[in-house]
């Protein structure tokens, strides 16, 4: 489901729906996510500077005489960013980071406006956190699910003037247990 | 630091003094290594500034600044460290501490202000010229600009999509089948690189260019279909979206979807649609490529123109700190280096003036404070050295004159030194024995103010004043003259003591005073010139003596019975009184003759125990008012002595004792003491002693010192000839003659008399 950004109306920034997936080759995970980007980064994107997100998610098992183990973790990497010329929207989703020198060989998709652009930001679908084989069966997991607006690829000054202002960060996460039974289904 | 003593610990507090230079030294060098290291890395970062490599500055700034953080922050614990230990020192008053926080302050405050005055300068200077890159002109140019390229690529792309739909003309009568061919000249027509021709069902009816080749080209989604029934055509710029490609002009194009208008207007007929892409002209597109990226740059650099500035002044303001720090520390050790010449050499003065003057520590820099150390050290050691060879002079003089102390007190002349007032500088202790008076205790006082020596500081006063004011013309160099001290008209009854004192002139115009005692030598000399006179008056009395005797006798003789009664009793009364006194006068000049002409002593080996018991027979208790107690040392050994002259000598003490005891008991009640004589054989001074002893008056203290003279009595009626005969037959036996009073508890109990004989050499060996 998408959800509409107004502005000027600020909804706090959340996971609204969060669900995990047992297949045959893994775990999945599909997410809807809730957040306005934050004036600043809107005004910079307006501005051609592209913006980057991160997206993390952490398997863990639990362990009652130790602290949890950390079975599976994923990060996918997201650009976005504006093209004035064409006044087009690009999402590039990337496993790794992305480098200065170009994008290399990376999903591309393009948008005609803002708002489809974000919407296909915040909809996270089937998104394969785990192999199958690093899920014991019997045992409970947590998933541990963030999303971010990745600054530390920003350029430095950017860094250094936004260190700490509330224009420029964005953070939603959330935690689900992966319960035995759901796995005995 | 306790200062070293001996030349050797010297040297080693020298070299450790060098080994803690080249410690300092080598603190310094790796401090200032630290500092460099650091402006190195300092001056880097203002390199990749200067050079505006900002990928290079951007990717290094966060360690960059981490590592500057870092070394600033070492500066900073070594300088507080040093600042504590300056503060401790100072506040300890260890010695210099003031002039090293004197010397570092200024140094640091020649560092800090220029630093401050570039760093407010150059904090302007960023801030200002950051803001100057900014500017609303700039910016609407560039917004502009964009715009511009924007306006040009879709008015092109507008144009190519009115060419397309009026070229979509030629395709509206063509079947399906026939369209390549007209597809072709479409794709001529246009200067397209690819036509492709859809149907409805989005799939492609035909395709020219490219495409042709691919089995499933980019189908056109319904929405965009959608749009292209109800506009007729559309035009989308693609190729644009990875403008960090060099290869984006060469591949920008524009996709162009016309609707083709069916000439037969069925609804049953099926729309379709083509589809041209032509390339844009890259000379444009790389033109608004470059404005795109431009105004994005600016767009960025405008956002982030607050961290850039903070990025500046951060830089700024570390090397402020870096380089003040820096210079800091370094001040404080210069300062050290500076300060540390100066303070040995204000060690060693101190050292110097409290009395050591062991080695002194000399640093061998090259410049003038270390030459001034070492001729410092040179001259503690030249003056050590002469003050080791005063020590030394002065050590033989107190040595010579610890000998001269040591003679002159065991002068038996008197010595005393007066300076030019007559004050008494020193003096010796036989000037106390012969003027009977403590002249130590008057040491600083004038001769005269002694008891009993007025007349003679006087007299010596007097003749020191004349020989001073004569010696320039006679050129003598003492005075000689006898004086009689203690000496009164009573003559020989006194305490009299003769002297003869003799003055010299002094350096420092001192005056020494040298004086003898020649009282025995007086005695002496008096002693021969009664014995000669005695023996002359004897010889001219006893002359007439006999024809006295004689002529007496013979009155008596042929007078006798021829005179009444009467005057026969004055006669005889008048001759024997003649005779009488003839005796009398004769034994008198007997005795003197005896006295004068003492025959010589013939010595023989002789028992003094016998001789004495031999003696004592004619003091019997029968015959004697004074008891005589013998006591006799049976070891005494024979000696040798003339028998015939000892026993004049054992009869004349013998008298004399009794005599005495006699005269100190008359009128008193109390039992009379025996008189004592004994004989004693000392083994340590191998002498035979005869001692007799009384317990009568004693002697005067006059009589003492002159008792041996003749004609120096005790007695209301003598010669005064016994003690002289005693004296004068001692001297012949080579004995020893003592005479001193017996006291007990300070008072004079009697007086005794000892003669001590060497034993006769063949019975002593």
């Amino acid at each position: 489901m998408v959800q509409p950004a107004i502005a000027g109306q600020p909804v706090d920034p959340e996971v609204g729906e969060l669900r995990l997936d047992r297949a045959e080759d893994g775990l999945y995970l599909s997410a809807t996510l809730q957040f306005v980007l934050p004036e600043l980064a809107e005004d910079a994107l307006y501005k051609g500077i592209p913006m980057f997100f991160v997206a993390e998610a952490q398997v863990l098992r639990d362990r009652w005489y130790w602290s949890d183990r950390q079975v599976a973790e994923t990060t996918r990497y997201l650009r976005l960013s504006y093209q004035p010329l064409t006044r087009r929207w690009r999402l590039n989703i990337s496993p790794v980071p992305f480098t200065n020198s170009g994008l290399g060989v990376v999903l591309g998709q393009n948008f005609d406006s803002y708002a489809d652009a974000l919407s296909a930001i915040q909809r996270i679908s089937r998104w394969k956190i785990a192999e199958r084989d690093v899920i014991e069966s019997d045992a409970v997991h947590t998933v541990n699910f963030r999303f971010r607006l990745d600054m530390s690829q920003l350029p430095r000054p950017f860094q250094i003037g936004a260190v700490g202002r509330s224009g420029w960060n964005l953070l939603v996460s959330r935690s689900q247990r992966l319960a035995a039974e759901t796995v005995a289904k | 630091m306790s200062p070293p003593e001996s030349s050797q610990t010297g040297a080693s507090a020298s070299a450790h003094a060098a080994a803690r230079q080249s410690r300092a030294v080598r603190w310094a060098v790796g401090v200032g290594a630290a500092i460099m290291s650091a402006i190195g890395m300092v001056l880097l970062f203002l390199l990749t500034l200067a050079t505006n490599n900002r990928a290079l500055y951007e990717r290094n700034y966060a360690w960059l600044f981490g590592v500057n953080v870092l070394v600033a922050v070492l500066l900073l614990a070594v300088l507080v460290w040093v600042a504590v230990r300056l503060g401790m020192r100072l506040r300890k008053g260890r010695f210099g501490s003031r002039l090293l926080v004197k010397l570092a302050a200024i140094f640091a405050l020649v560092g800090l202000m220029p630093g401050l005055l570039i760093y407010v300068v150059s904090y302007q200077f960023v801030t200002r010229s950051i803001e100057s890159w900014f500017d609303v002109k700039v910016e609407g140019a560039l917004s502009a600009g964009v715009n511009l390229a924007r306006v040009s690529l879709d008015s092109l792309a507008a144009d190519m999509a009115s060419k397309a739909r009026n070229a979509s003309a030629q395709v509206a009568q063509v079947p399906d089948a026939a369209a390549g061919l007209v597809l072709e000249r479409i794709r001529d027509q246009l200067g397209a690189t690819d036509v492709v021709l859809w149907n409805a069902a989005g799939q492609a009816v035909a395709s020219a260019g490219q495409s042709r080749f691919s089995l499933n080209p980019d189908r056109p989604g319904v929405a965009l279909l959608r749009t292209v029934r109800q506009q007729r055509a559309t035009a989308q710029i693609e190729g644009l979206d990875d403008i960090s490609d060099p290869a984006a002009a060469q591949n920008a194009r524009v996709k162009v979807l016309a609707l083709v208008s069916s000439p037969s207007v069925g609804l049953l007929v099926e729309p379709r649609y083509l589809q041209a892409t032509l390339p844009l002209p890259p000379a444009l597109v790389a033109n608004a490529i470059a404005v795109q990226e431009a105004n994005r740059e600016y767009q960025e650099r405008a956002l982030a123109r607050g961290g850039l500035r903070r990025m500046y002044v951060g830089t700024l303001t570390l090397s402020l700190f870096l380089a003040v720090f820096g210079a800091v520390l370094l001040a404080v050790l210069l300062g050290n280096q500076l300060a540390r010449p100066l303070l040995v050499l204000a060690e060693g003065v101190r050292e110097v003036a409290a009395g050591n003057l062991s080695p002194k520590a000399a640093l061998q820099g090259k410049d003038e404070l270390g030459g001034l150390t070492r001729s410092f050290a040179l001259m503690t050691q030249q003056l050590s050295d002469a003050r080791h060879a005063v020590e030394q002079s002065m050590g033989e003089v107190d040595a010579a004159r610890a000998n001269l102390q040591t003679i002159l007190d065991n002068l038996t002349a008197g010595v005393i030194v007066l300076d030019a007032q007559g004050l008494i500088r020193s003096s010796n202790p036989g000037a106390t024995r012969i003027l009977r008076a403590p002249m130590a205790a008057y040491e600083g006082r004038p001769l005269s103010e002694v008891p009993g020596l007025a007349e003679f500081a006087a007299s010596v006063q007097g003749h020191f004043d004349a020989f001073l004011g004569d010696h320039e013309r006679h050129g003598l160099d003492h005075w000689q003259q006898p004086f009689e001290l203690h000496a009164s008209s009573g003559g020989v009854g006194q305490h009299a003591t003769s002297l003869v004192a003799r003055g010299a002139e002094l350096p420092d115009s001192a005056r020494l005073l040298v004086f003898d005692d020649i009282s025995e030598i007086v005695s002496a000399q008096r002693a021969q010139a009664w014995g000669e006179v005695a023996r002359r008056l004897a010889h001219e009395i006893k002359n007439p003596l006999t024809p006295i005797q004689l002529s007496a006798e013979r009155l008596e003789m042929k007078l006798s019975g021829k005179l009444p009664g009467p005057e026969q009793a004055i006669l005889a009364k008048s001759v024997k009184t003649i005779v009488d006194q003839v005796d009398a006068m004769k034994r008198l000049v007997n005795e003197f003759r005896d006295y004068a002409r003492l025959p010589a002593a013939e010595l023989h080996a002789l028992d003094l125990n016998a001789l004495v018991a031999d003696v004592l027979h004619l003091y019997g208790e029968e015959n004697a008012a004074v008891r005589v107690e013998a006591e006799l040392d049976p070891r005494c050994p024979s000696i040798a002595g003339d028998a015939q002259q000892l026993r004049q000598v054992v009869h004349n003490l013998l008298q004399n004792a009794q005599d005495a005891t006699e005269q100190a008991r008359a009128g008193t009640s109390e039992p009379v003491p025996p008189v004592r004589i004994s004989t004693r054989w000392s083994e340590s001074s191998r002498r035979v002693r005869l001692t007799v002893s009384d317990s009568g008056g004693g002697f005067p203290a006059h009589i003492l010192q002159r008792a041996f003279e003749p004609y120096v009595t005790t007695k209301p009626r003598g010669t005064g000839l016994g003690l002289a005969v005693v004296k004068k037959i001692a001297d012949e036996h080579g004995a020893r003659i003592d005479l001193s009073n017996r006291t007990e508890d300070g008072v004079v109990r009697g007086a005794q008399v000892s003669l001590s004989f060497a034993p006769e050499p063949a019975v002593a060996s």
